[in-house]
């Protein structure tokens, strides 16, 4: 298998060659919106900065993606890879070949794409959202977690003035809840 | 028209995929990560929202897995 370019090296690349040109351009339900390379990495950034102080993401952390197929899921993808997290999706996922981009195809059953670390630590962080990524916390703390590829595990609750999240200790799930109002602009 | 970009190790550079409403994450994030090495564009579309002529002129698809 040739070699890959890690996604941090994806994202310096896009901010250094043809920064400004569009990488991603998304068609949705309410209009069109078009990311440059430096738009794109500028998203990553600001959405590491959420894994990593409101969540507590940090290498090794697994974060399972329930998400639809949105540029901000993208975005949120690229971030886990560059706090070097680990994306985890839900089995029955498609499965292509294995693919560029420091993507690695682990069984039939569970899909882990990682850019580094140990994808097994003990430090596992649920993230799950509603069909868009909207930042505001907004009840009581839901079931944790409500993926089926899960089982459940005690959790803590800790709550911040952006977010509220469980600690992310080991063998215990962190988890966020993604729910309406202040959807993230563009 | 290409058929299938990851059956495809090095689509053109500079390239515009676009990949059809109901593709899974994993593909979907396969697929950009194998465009962005090259300077390439990905194209999502929304589940319901149609994939029209005009779409694929005005963004100036060049791949488009799965098609015929």
């Amino acid at each position: 298998m040739r070699s890959v370019p890690t996604p941090d090296a994806l994202l310096t690349r896009m901010r250094t060659i043809d920064a400004s040109s569009p990488r991603l351009i998304w068609h949705g339900s309410e209009g069109r919106i078009e990311l440059s390379g430096r738009v794109f990495d500028n998203w990553v950034a600001k959405s590491s900065n959420l894994l990593a102080d409101e969540l507590d993401v940090v290498e090794g952390s697994v974060l399972a993606f329930d998400l639809p197929v949105h540029w901000k899921t993208l975005a949120l993808a690229f971030a886990c890879w560059q706090t070097g997290g680990v994306v985890l999706l839900p089995p029955g996922a498609p499965a292509p070949a294995p693919a560029p981009g420091g993507i690695l195809w682990q069984d039939a059953a569970a899909v882990v794409l990682c850019s580094g670390g140990c994808p097994r630590s003990g430090r596992r962080a649920c993230w799950w959202a509603w069909p868009w990524a909207r930042w505001r916390w907004a009840g009581t703390a839901p079931r944790c977690p409500p993926a089926p590829w899960t089982s459940p595990r005690r959790y803590e609750r800790r709550e911040t003035s952006t977010s509220a999240h469980l600690s992310t200790t080991p063998g215990r799930h962190s988890c966020v809840r993604v729910t309406a109002d202040s959807r993230m602009g563009t | 028209m290409e058929d299938s970009l990851l059956e495809d190790p090095a689509p053109a550079s500079g390239a515009t995929v676009l990949l059809e409403p109901g593709t899974g994450l994993l593909e979907v994030l396969a697929t950009a990560c194998s465009m962005w090495e090259r300077e390439g564009a990905i194209v999502l579309v929304e589940e319901g929202v149609p994939v029209t002529d005009s779409l694929l002129t005005g963004e100036r698809v060049t791949i488009r897995p799965g098609s015929a």
